[in-house]
C-alpha cells in the first residue's frame, strides 16, 4: 500500500471501501488492527467495518443467485430465518478463493455452498441443520439431475448363487436428515410460514437416478442407508457384512434386503469381478 | 424487462427478470445494455485519465431501459454508487478494483463534481436522456457532508438531471441511516422523477437490504400515493430479478396495484 497516501478526499473514501469489499482478509486485518486504517489516512472510527463485511456478505448473497435454481428451498428458508447475509459474509472469503480457482459455474457454486454450511452449520444449531439439511436434499437432487447419464455394466435381477457381487443400478446418494424435506417443503412454500410447524428428528433417504434417468427420492431404515453406501461393486456379501458388522456370520441375513433392493432397482448383481466365492 | 401497456396510465410498467447473478447483466434488454456497457467500460474504466484519482463508474451490472410504447421514456438508467474505486496499492500503474455490485459513494460535493463529469462524458456518447436512480444506503461512507436526499437533490440540480425514484432503496435508506421519510420526501425533487422502481427488502443482521427476490412491502406503495401527486412517472419497473421465479398472482397484483395507484 506505498501509494495509498496519494488518494484523497472521496478517491481515499471509495478505494478503503473496495479494496475491504473485494479482499475479505483484508477487512478482517482492519478489524483486528484498526490503526492499519490509520496508517493510509482513513479515521477508523469513520469507518462502519461490520456493516461493511455485512454488505460483502450482501454482495456475496447476489454473486450466488445462479445457485437458487437449484436451492429455491434453502434461498426460501434463509430469507425467512432471516441469516442470508451472516451466512453470506461467513462464507465470502472462502468463496473469493474458489472464484480465484475458476469455479464459478452454478454447480461449482453450489457444491462449494454446500461444503461450506455443512461446515458453518452445527448440529446442535437447530436453525442452521435445518438450513444445512435442506441445502442437502437440494444438492443432492442437484448432483443427480446434472451429473452425466450412467453407464454400468450390466447387472441381473437375479442373484447368481456364489458368484454374484452387488452393484448400483444407476446413482446412488445417502443422505441422514433432520427434517422431511417434503413436510419441510409445504411449511416453506406457504405464504405467511410458521417455522415451528416443521417436524425434526432422524431420516435417512436415498437419491437415486436409474439408468434410464429416472429420479426417484426413497425414505429408507437407516441400516439401509448403511448398506447402501458399503456396496461398490467389487465388495461381495461376505466383504459387506465383514465392514458392517466384522463377521460374516451375518451375509445370509444380508440377502433379504439386497433382494429388496435389487427389486426396488436400485442394485443388481453381477459376476464377481474376483471370480471369488460369495453370498 | 416485460413491458407493458400504458393503458392511459402515462406510465409503461416492467417486470425485470433474468439470472442477477452478480457478474453478469441483470435486465432483460440484454443487446442493448451490452452495447451500454462496453461503451461505459471505455469511457469510466480508462486508468484514471485525467487526474483521476478517483473512478466514480456507472456501474456495469445496473442498466437498465425502460421502453415505453409510443416513445414515452426512453433513457438510460444508473445508480448514483460506484463499482469501480481506485486500488489502495495505486502507484498510477496500478488497476482500479472492480466490485460485481454498486455501492453507495461518499456524499459530498467532491462526488456530485465527479457525476457531473461522467454524466457529461455519457451524454456525448447517447441520444437517449440519462436519468439517474438513488441507490440504497447500507452504512455512511468516511467523508461524507449530506445525507443520500440531499445528495440527490444537489445532484439533480448540479447536473440538470431527471431522476429514477426507487422507492424501496429511498426506504431501506432512511430505515438504516435513521432519518425521517416524510421530510426525506419532500427534500428529493420529486418533480425531476421520470421513472420508478420497485423491490423487495429484508431485514438482517441489524439493517434493512435490497431484495430483488422478494416482494415490493406495502410501505413502497403508500410512500408512492404520497409521492405521486409531485412525479411525472413514465414507467414503473418492478425489480423481481434475483428469484428463479416469483409468483405469477404476486406480479400481477402488484402491477395493477401499481396502474390505479398512478392512474388516481
Amino acid at each position: 500500500m506505498t501509494g495509498a497516501r496519494s488518494l484523497s478526499g472521496g478517491a481515499l473514501a471509495h478505494a478503503v471501501v473496495a479494496a475491504g469489499l473485494a479482499d475479505p482478509d483484508l477487512l478482517r486485518a482492519w478489524t483486528e488492527e484498526p490503526t492499519r486504517l490509520a496508517a493510509i489516512g482513513i479515521d477508523p472510527a469513520a469507518v462502519d467495518l461490520d456493516s461493511l463485511a455485512n454488505f460483502a456478505g450482501l454482495a456475496e448473497k447476489v454473486r450466488q443467485n445462479p445457485c437458487r435454481l437449484y436451492l429455491p428451498l434453502t434461498f426460501r428458508l434463509l430469507g425467512l430465518t432471516g441469516l442470508e447475509i451472516k451466512l453470506f459474509r461467513d462464507y465470502a472469503p472462502e468463496s473469493q478463493r474458489r472464484r480465484q480457482l475458476g469455479l464459478n459455474s452454478p454447480m461449482e457454486r453450489v457444491d462449494g455452498l454446500a461444503n461450506f454450511v455443512e461446515r458453518w452449520a452445527m448440529d446442535d444449531d437447530a436453525v442452521g441443520s435445518l438450513i444445512r439439511d435442506v441445502l442437502r436434499h437440494e444438492h443432492a437432487l442437484a448432483l443427480l439431475s446434472m451429473a452425466s447419464p450412467v453407464l454400468v455394466p450390466e447387472r441381473r435381477a437375479v442373484r447368481l448363487d456364489g458368484r454374484s457381487v452387488p452393484g448400483h443400478a444407476g446413482r446412488t446418494l445417502v443422505r441422514t436428515l433432520s427434517c422431511d424435506p417434503e413436510q419441510t417443503g409445504a411449511v416453506i412454500r406457504q405464504r405467511v410460514p410458521d417455522l415451528s410447524n416443521i417436524e425434526r428428528g432422524r431420516w435417512t433417504f436415498v437419491y437415486h437416478r436409474d439408468t434410464g434417468d429416472r429420479l426417484q427420492v426413497l425414505e429408507v431404515e437407516p441400516g439401509v442407508g448403511h448398506l447402501l453406501l458399503a456396496v461398490d461393486g467389487q465388495a461381495s456379501v461376505d466383504d459387506i457384512a465383514i465392514r458392517l458388522f466384522g463377521h460374516r456370520a451375518t451375509a445370509g441375513s444380508l440377502l433379504p434386503a439386497f433382494d429388496q433392493l435389487v427389486e426396488l432397482g436400485l442394485l443388481g448383481w453381477r459376476a464377481d469381478p474376483r471370480g471369488a466365492s460369495c453370498g | 424487462m416485460v413491458g407493458g401497456d400504458a393503458d392511459g396510465v402515462g406510465a409503461v410498467v416492467g417486470v425485470e427478470f433474468g439470472d442477477g447473478g452478480g457478474d453478469a447483466v441483470a435486465d432483460g434488454a440484454f443487446g442493448q445494455v451490452q452495447v451500454l456497457r462496453d461503451l461505459v467500460d471505455a469511457g469510466a474504466g480508462g486508468g484514471g485519465g485525467g487526474g483521476g484519482a478517483q473512478h466514480f463508474a456507472f456501474g456495469r451490472g445496473q442498466w437498465g431501459w425502460a421502453g415505453a410504447a409510443g416513445g414515452g421514456c426512453q433513457s438510460g438508467v444508473d445508480d448514483v454508487a460506484f463499482i469501480l474505486a481506485d486500488s489502495l496499492d495505486h502507484n498510477g500503474t496500478a488497476d482500479p478494483i472492480e466490485l460485481t455490485y454498486t455501492i453507495c459513494p461518499q456524499l459530498s460535493p467532491d462526488t456530485i463534481e465527479r457525476v457531473d463529469e461522467n454524466l457529461r462524458r455519457l451524454r456525448g456518447r447517447f441520444s437517449v436522456p440519462i436519468i439517474l436512480e438513488n441507490s440504497p444506503q447500507y452504512f455512511s461512507v468516511p467523508g461524507s457532508t449530506m445525507s443520500m436526499p440531499q445528495f440527490v437533490a444537489q445532484v439533480a440540480q448540479s447536473c440538470d438531471v431527471d431522476l429514477l425514484l426507487d422507492v424501496t432503496h429511498f426506504l431501506i435508506t432512511t430505515s438504516n441511516m435513521e432519518l425521517d421519510p416524510m421530510e426525506s420526501l419532500h427534500t428529493l425533487p420529486l418533480e425531476r422523477v421520470v421513472e420508478i422502481h420497485f423491490s423487495g427488502m429484508s431485514m438482517q443482521s441489524g439493517r434493512w437490504w435490497d431484495d430483488h427476490s422478494a416482494p415490493a412491502p406495502d410501505t413502497a406503495f403508500d410512500l408512492l400515493e404520497i409521492a405521486k401527486s409531485r412525479i411525472r412517472a413514465k414507467a414503473v419497473t418492478f425489480e423481481y430479478n434475483w428469484a428463479s421465479s416469483m409468483p405469477e398472482t404476486v406480479v400481477i397484483e402488484q402491477i395493477t396495484r401499481a396502474r390505479e395507484l398512478l392512474a388516481r
